[in-house]
């Protein structure tokens, strides 16, 4: 009897140690990573390091919030880098009119851009991936056109460059910013009514049509969010770098959906939150900064994080099968 | 009278072309020459072979974002083996590591079981990575003159590339028509469950669809820089959306299950008359893109609209008639 309790006992400890291991894993390849980097590069664990680690990554994180909000609702978005470019193109465009009108409109343009998205995935219900593809290119189409292609300066004064690049008690404001959008879309998910039955969408969207949720409105809610983050990333953009063309955001988007994906947020939907996304960052930000210490090629950089990717993504499946058996 | 509007339905891909040929025909003069209609198919050879194995592919249920990589991929490395391995093995090495591509897609979907998607997305940035590695990102020139034969050479005054696209056709429309690699593939796309209770081995042919798709992707690596002698690693950054665009435009649906070749080949050909159009016409690049950006939209609403909402409101019908 107290055999078979003791084996149960064992079991149940097997279990939740399993549960605990494969739930914070990535928290767990953070540490060691930062230990590993401390110990190769003496470079690495410097305060001033530290920060410019998360100063490179504070733009993507902020984008990797939307994205995270889309891909729990069993979406993506791949044109969110084609709406910042966008939206930066005409932040920077309307900066003459005072800083004011340029960021409204910005954050403006990446609601409608959200918008449109939205409409024909959830309205029309086309193909989410094929559709933001498509708007990715009419959206950098659009920036092309109105800035017919040149390189355009923004002249962030010290008022707007404060985003971008200053210092509050020798903490960087981007970084605070970025904070700020990661609690507030964190308690948007956990703590409303919107954000749980995003949660039901995405992970049964018949059950959660049955039960009495709008299930295209959810839908279209995230891609609008969405679409309203990169306009305000396109903001923070623009107040810390001067000159601006349309196809330097495109690489970003394969950067927050590694992010996103990293920090465990399931591509089926239903699963995640931004402070996985966050754990996903700051793995990210390491690697990152990592490469950028040891002088890795560019070309070499593309192909490893094409291949973290894949890793994330495999290592996603596993986990899932494994909590299915453990559960 | 009904039937004539069937028939336009049907046909409508036909009527579109019509309507493209006789606007470009008072434009451009010299637009009704076996030269010019020829070089418009020509043109369209690398789009078209792709959308072939990419139809393939969308009927199944599934698709590929990688083929634009895997393209230049091939190219590249047709031609970096050039120097150690001569001509003929290059190429059939070339294509051989393109297609491997395919299988690598294959096996993360099938035994890794990622979305089809998010699979080609890593595989298409890994492979375009590989490419500009290789090449150090600048272009890199074939050194054996041979090799422009395979893309550039005439038959009859007509480019060889155009038989390959003509036999890959017939070969795709044979095999979808007439065998089990076919016939298995439309009951995949129309229902994965079915097909799996009924005994069809899914894994093994969505498998090999994968690979059938990038061994047209990597054939027309082999065309492409063979035409242009040259291997570039930023060849077909918006080539997978050309492609699926074409056979969703032949009326391949995205949903699986449906379209097939013939089709396909109407959309290539359209979508290479509306670039055609846009050079006759002086279009400017940007709104070239826009373009192209409105046509991808268009086709993927109007998939959604026919027959993308019948199969998705199935389970919706079912709750209404209980309410």
């Amino acid at each position: 009897m107290s055999d078979i309790d003791a084996t149960a006992r064992s079991m149940n400890i097997k279990k939740g140690f399993i549960k605990f291991f494969f739930s914070q894993a990535m928290l767990l390849i953070m540490i060691i990573l930062f230990i590993i980097m401390s110990l190769v590069s003496d470079k690495f664990f410097t305060l001033n390091n530290i920060y410019n680690l998360f100063r490179q990554v504070a733009i993507l994180g902020v984008m990797a919030c939307g994205m995270t909000i889309v891909i729990i609702g069993k979406g993506i978005d791949l044109s969110a880098a084609a709406i910042m470019g966008l939206a930066a193109v005409a932040n920077v465009m309307l900066q003459q009119y005072g800083y004011a009108v340029s960021v409204i409109v910005a954050i403006a343009v990446g609601v409608v851009c959200g918008f449109i998205n939205g409409y024909f995935i959830a309205k029309v219900r086309a193909n989410f991936i094929i559709v933001t593809l498509a708007t990715q290119i009419l959206f950098t189409a659009t920036a092309l056109i109105i800035s017919e292609a040149r390189n355009l300066t923004s002249r962030p004064q010290p008022i707007y460059s404060f985003i971008g690049s200053a210092n509050v008690f020798g903490f960087p404001v981007i970084i605070i910013f970025l904070i700020i959008t990661m609690i507030i879309t964190g308690i948007l998910l956990q703590k409303t009514i919107a954000g749980r039955r995003l949660y039901a969408v995405g992970f049964n969207d018949k059950a959660a049509l049955v039960s009495g949720i709008n299930t295209s409105n959810v839908i279209m809610g995230s891609y609008v969010i969405n679409g309203l983050i990169c306009g305000i990333a396109a903001v923070v953009l623009t107040s810390r770098i001067s000159r601006v063309r349309v196809g330097q955001t495109a690489p970003y988007l394969f950067d927050v959906i590694t992010i996103v994906v990293l920090g465990g947020t399931a591509l089926t939907g239903g699963i995640g939150s931004i402070y996985r996304t966050a754990i996903g960052l700051v793995i990210f930000g390491i690697i990152n900064n990592s490469m950028a210490i040891l002088t890795v090629p560019y070309e070499y950089q593309q192909l490893i994080k094409g291949i973290i990717l894949i890793l994330a993504v495999l290592y996603d499946e596993f986990n899932r099968r494994k909590r299915l058996l453990y559960q | 009278m009904k039937k004539i509007t069937n028939i336009l339905i049907d046909q409508k891909l036909i009527i579109i072309i019509l309507i493209l040929v006789i606007a470009l025909s008072f434009e451009d003069k010299n637009f009704f020459t076996i030269k010019s209609l020829a070089s418009i198919i020509e043109h369209a050879v690398i789009i078209g072979i792709m959308a072939a194995g990419m139809t393939v592919l969308l009927i199944s249920g599934s698709f590929d974002l990688s083929v634009g990589s895997v393209m230049a991929f091939t190219g590249i490395i047709t031609i970096i083996l050039q120097k150690p391995l001569g001509l003929f093995f290059s190429v059939l090495a070339g294509l051989l590591i393109g297609t491997s591509v395919g299988a690598i897609n294959g096996l993360l979907v099938v035994k890794g079981r990622i979305n089809a998607f998010i699979a080609t997305l890593g595989t298409m940035v890994i492979f375009k990575g590989f490419g500009l590695a290789l090449t150090g990102s600048s272009p890199i020139k074939s050194t054996i003159p041979a090799f422009k034969v395979i893309g550039q050479g005439e038959f009859f005054g007509i480019e060889i590339s155009l038989f390959y696209l003509i036999i890959i056709y017939i070969v795709v429309w044979y095999l979808l028509k007439y065998t089990k690699f076919g016939r298995n593939n439309y009951a995949i796309g129309g229902n994965l469950q079915s097909a799996r209770l009924s005994g069809i081995n899914v894994n093994i042919y969505t498998f090999f669809y994968f690979v059938f798709c990038a061994f047209t992707a990597a054939l027309s690596g082999i065309i492409l820089s063979s035409r242009v002698s040259t291997g570039n690693a930023i060849f077909g950054d918006i080539t997978n959306m050309t492609v699926i665009a074409a056979a969703v435009l032949g009326g391949t649906s995205l949903f699986g299950g449906k379209g097939g070749v013939i089709g396909t080949i109407q959309g290539v050909i359209i979508l290479s008359l509306i670039e055609r159009a846009m050079t006759v016409f002086n279009v400017d690049t940007n709104y070239q893109l826009l373009v192209r950006g409105l046509i991808i939209l268009f086709v993927v609403v109007t998939d959604a609209v026919t027959s993308g909402r019948k199969k998705l409101d199935i389970g919706r019908e079912v709750i209404n008639k209980k309410v």
